[in-house]
């Protein structure tokens, strides 16, 4: 009896040893494997990391196509992708006009409170053109711009001063979580049709950003983290 | 200002190994690792003209040192599992000992500290977040002691 007992409690301590054993080779190949999947996620990423060209790219390809960007002589326009940050702020990820003076980068953020963005963020599509010739009636212009909640101090730095504005916004794809603003400018307020606008920007747009952004959302800057890590 | 190989020789001694040293994630150590220097003293520890391409902050000059010294570097050449040449850099002499001052081994530790944890979204999430990054348009020099002055005003 003595010995039965013994050699069960022989086997149940192997037993033991190998369940300790494997569970440790799990864990030790699961860490390697989560080593290996930043690895290949590097390795992957080499051609795409810059979100910026991501959404450039597919807002060239609309400027190109159905906005029809450099058609119109004397006009230049637009078009600014930005993503909404949990800290309040907007951050452009992506700008296209063929004009190379209104193609730069401007302001690293934007708040959400101010001018055409706030407006399409807050009620989903906005479209105004009734701004006057910045160049013939220039206070009259900012009057108007202060009139959307962007100061004139901010507004004299801006470079192109377009008088007409259109955004909306964009939600995920499963339609519960707004995520950025798409502004298409011009500065001919007559370039472009509500309509016309409307029916460019349709659901298969939309739903084409929000699949594009929910992409690129852990890759978009964020600079309040930055500063915390002393950068 | 230090010797660039001593930099990618530090980088390499100190960096938690397991991770392949690709040359795009050394790049970008050695990119955040001047940004923090500007910040901190408003000077680079490298001498490197920092140019912002597709890559973010991209320059040969991390991978042409190391070439040029291999008594203390090693270039491994793999092809990855998207066919694309993979460079790896291995450190081939333990012993050598890199010339740094304590400012700049600090500013180098601190990049160290901060993005040893952080898997590769977050990392290039936080390279792409620095003011120089942010700020500058594509294909254009960055002058990164101009940039930490207009961060810091």
């Amino acid at each position: 009896m003595l010995l039965l007992l013994c050699y069960l409690q022989y086997r149940k301590g192997g037993l033991l040893k190998k369940l300790i054993r494997s569970n440790s080779t799990i864990i030790e190949e699961n860490t390697q494997l989560k080593v290996e999947n930043e690895q290949l996620k590097e390795d992957a990423s080499q051609l795409s990391e810059d979100v910026n060209s991501l959404c450039e790219s597919y807002l060239y390809k609309l400027a190109k196509g159905p906005m029809k960007f450099g058609s119109v002589d004397g006009c230049y326009e637009r078009m600014t992708l930005y993503a909404h940050s949990s800290n309040g702020s907007f951050i452009p990820l992506g700008r296209v006009s063929y004009n190379p003076e209104y193609d730069k980068k401007g302001r690293i953020n934007y708040p959400d409170d101010q001018g055409c963005i706030a407006k399409a963020w807050r009620n989903n599509w906005h479209f105004s053109n009734d701004y006057p010739d910045p160049e013939t009636a220039t206070k009259r212009y900012y009057q108007r711009c202060e009139k959307d909640g962007v100061p004139e101090d901010i507004m004299k730095n801006v470079k192109m001063k377009s008088r007409l504005y259109c955004g909306f916004r964009i939600w995920d794809n499963s339609g519960t979580e707004p995520l950025a603003v798409l502004i298409a400018e011009a500065t001919d307020p007559h370039r472009y049709q509500e309509e016309e606008l409307r029916s460019i920007f349709q659901e298969e747009q939309k739903w084409f950003m929000g699949e594009l952004i929910k992409r690129v959302k852990q890759r978009i800057p964020d600079f309040k983290e930055a500063k915390l890590k002393g950068f | 200002m230090a010797e660039l190989r001593d930099i990618i020789a530090h980088i390499l001694k100190t960096y938690p190994t397991r991770y392949d040293m690709s040359n795009a994630r050394l790049t970008k150590l050695v990119y955040l690792s001047d940004w923090r220097h500007c910040l901190r003293t408003n000077s680079q520890i490298s001498n490197i003209k920092w140019f912002f391409n597709n890559f973010g902050p991209f320059v040969w000059d991390i991978k042409d040192t190391a070439k040029e010294n291999p008594h203390i570097f090693e270039l491994e050449t793999t092809t990855n599992m998207y066919g694309d040449q993979k460079t790896i850099f291995i450190l081939n002499s333990k012993d050598y000992s890199p010339r740094l001052s304590e400012e700049e081994m600090k500013s180098i530790d601190h990049v160290i500290n901060e993005t040893k944890n952080l898997n590769w979204d977050q990392f290039i999430r936080l390279v792409y977040s620095t003011f120089p990054i942010a700020s500058a348009e594509r294909y254009t020099y960055i002058d990164l002691i101009e940039k930490a002055k207009e961060y810091m005003s």
